[in-house]
């Protein structure tokens, strides 16, 4: 969904929400339909909602509760994906358009470039952005023999120069944690 | 007639000369041309397919992947092209550069290139200038 869809869906469960409230109100009779509706808006369906009887009352007040969880949940839902960093990096913005690139893409090249340091059997990388630069993490299965801090400032130094040379963001942070234990596989689970 | 394997299955390309002298383009037609244009550009290793959501330009039938076209106004053009880049021939235009003055970025250099190829081939259709032409970069393999 795009900004305006995301929009449309979060100004749609407040009102929803705001509904449903007013709707528990009226049915409780805390308050009357006129105090919610100054100019005569809606007056009808909240006057509808007040002089409903206790069974019909007590449905409302089931079908509105269950109504505001579900915009309750896509509420958050949308908020969360709000909060969740892009999965791309603008490289570039100008008068003919922007020019992106896949944050799966920087991690690939992280890892590709991690290969190639020797030493370094495998590695797991995350890439972020950060308010200055890029924030690298590289987690690193080193052959027992070699000098890990020495791979490290390698490591280092090699993801920093690829990122800034091939993509031209800058870089902010590289995090290197070098081990000798392999890296977890993930379970299989076996179908019987 | 070449075989398309820009993601629309059973359709063929034609070649983008073929398009002159077709009449009215459509914008399958200028996607497909812009598919066949990129493809040459040295470092590009195909056309990707969107990081949300299929990326595509549709027509009766059939659609081009990796291509967006829009139309801000009648008469006007702006273009997303999605491309996957080949990692080996970013580590050699690196190691390659590394002695010449050019600072620029490779991956701004490919996309650079990817801009102006775009524009030929729309200038090549007898089509204006395209408004903006978004780059995404959706892998490097």
């Amino acid at each position: 969904m795009n900004v305006f869809n995301r929009t449309i869906v979060i100004l749609l469960s407040l009102v929803v929400i705001a509904f449903c409230i007013i709707v528990f109100l009226l049915v409780g009779g805390v308050v009357r339909p006129s105090q919610v509706s100054p100019v005569g808006l809606l007056l009808s369906l909240w006057s509808y909602f007040a002089q409903l009887t206790s069974t019909n009352a007590t449905i409302a007040v089931i079908v509105c509760a269950l109504i505001v969880l579900v915009a309750v949940i896509v509420l958050s839902l949308e908020l969360i994906m709000r909060q969740r960093e892009p999965p791309q990096f603008v490289v570039r913005e100008d008068k003919l358009g922007k020019v992106t690139v896949a944050r799966s893409s920087v991690r690939r090249l992280v890892g590709y470039e991690s290969a190639t340091v020797p030493g370094v059997i495998e590695t797991r990388q995350t890439v972020d952005k950060g308010r200055d630069g890029l924030r690298v993490s590289v987690r690193a299965l080193l052959l027992p023999e070699v000098d890990a801090p020495a791979v490290g400032r390698t490591l280092q130094e090699k993801v920093q120069q690829s990122i800034q040379g091939h993509i031209g963001l800058p870089v902010a942070e590289v995090q290197v944690a070098t081990q000798l234990e392999p890296f977890e596989k993930p379970r299989r689970r076996r179908v019987r | 007639m070449l075989p398309l394997d820009a993601g629309s299955g059973t359709e063929e390309a034609q070649t983008p000369t073929a398009y002159m002298v077709s009449g009215r383009l459509s914008d399958t037609d200028i996607a497909n041309a812009i598919v066949h244009a990129i493809r040459d550009i040295p470092g590009v290793l195909g056309i990707g397919q969107g990081l949300f959501a299929r990326v595509a330009t549709y027509g009766p039938g059939k659609h081009i992947t990796g291509i967006a076209l829009q139309h801000p106004t009648p008469g006007d053009l702006s273009i997303e092209v999605h491309v996957v880049l080949d990692e080996r021939f970013l580590n050699k235009a690196l190691s390659d550069g590394s002695s010449s003055s050019d600072t620029t970025p490779i991956l701004l250099r490919c996309t650079d290139q990817v801009r102006a190829v775009v524009s030929q081939t729309l200038e090549q259709l007898g089509l204006p200038v395209p408004l903006m032409i978004d780059v995404t970069i959706d892998d490097i393999r």
